[in-house]
């Protein structure tokens, strides 16, 4: 058992560091997922791009994929970690920007390739860090235009699970 | 009187009192679903999509067709501190439209997505 002095100083010690010293528990969700099992419902060579519309809605990313075919993406992520935090604020700057760039590295999704008359040519499930090269190695539409969080000097261990 | 249980009371409110925020972060205007329901594949044009819905955020050229992309991104991040524990859950949804055209600009696709409107404040351990 602790003394009465050393349960004072730790507490003092908690008190003093909570700002700069945390153990974090998070989660960050993108969007919804989408059933494996609605997936067999579209088939290579009879279904077209509206039936993949009216079941799973928007996608996230369309991009072309060689000479007669283009591609659509669907991603979703749910990141859970607990982790150990050390930082020191300098300065602080947010930018409400939604930065894509961080995101693609972390999705997990389906994509879709369809011809030049919308037939569904094949479908792939998995990262689209993998499996959405094409989109991904398409130039950013607005160079300069992510997440400018930085000005912290901090490090981060801890464990992270992804769940799809 | 015994002071000792208002006292502690005090303290861990003050502890714990300032020590949580919720914030919201939107990106881009909603998307309007009566706006999107005006248009009509086959019938809308560029033009068309153009009125109803505004600039799109991103443009993609499909050989001589074109799709354009339209989102709107709603977060939510409820956070708790714990002395040096930390809570947080950051729930992001998005409103997106994707409007497919041929050649001639007429609308040939659209698919919609509206979401922004669950993103929900939680605790990383809620369902």
């Amino acid at each position: 058992m602790l003394s009465q002095p050393a349960k004072g100083l730790a507490v003092a010690i908690c008190l003093a560091c909570s700002s700069c010293v945390r153990v974090q528990w998070n989660r960050a969700m993108f969007c919804r997922g989408i059933d494996s099992n609605e997936l067999t419902v579209l088939r290579a060579g009879e279904s077209q791009l509206n039936d993949c519309l009216e079941l799973f809605g928007s996608p996230l990313y369309v991009w072309q994929a060689g000479a007669d075919q283009y591609a659509v993406a669907y991603g979703w992520d749910m990141d859970k970690g607990w982790g150990i935090n050390v930082s020191i604020p300098v300065t602080q700057e947010f930018s409400a920007s939604f930065d894509y760039d961080d995101l693609d590295r972390r999705l997990y999704g389906i994509v879709m390739t369809f011809d030049a008359n919308d037939q569904l040519q094949y479908q792939r499930q998995g990262f689209l860090s993998e499996i959405a090269e094409g989109y991904l190695r398409r130039p950013s539409s607005f160079p300069g235009s992510g997440d400018e969080v930085g000005s912290e000097e901090s490090s981060n261990q801890g464990a992270e699970e992804q769940s799809h | 009187m015994n002071q000792r249980p208002f006292l502690l009371g005090t303290v861990l409110l003050g502890l714990l009192l300032p020590s949580c925020f919720i914030s919201r972060v939107r990106v881009n205007e909603a998307i309007d679903p009566v706006a999107y329901g005006r248009l009509e594949v086959g019938k809308s044009t560029q033009d068309d999509v153009l009125q109803e819905l505004g600039a799109p955020a991103d443009i993609v050229q499909l050989g001589f067709r074109s799709a354009w992309r339209y989102d709107h991104t709603h977060s939510k991040n409820a956070t708790s501190f714990f002395v040096v524990l930390a809570l947080q859950n950051v729930d992001t949804v998005q409103d997106r439209v994707w409007a497919f055209f041929d050649e001639e600009g007429l609308l040939t696709h659209i698919g919609a997505t509206f979401d922004a409107d669950k993103a929900e404040y939680q605790f990383p351990f809620s369902d």
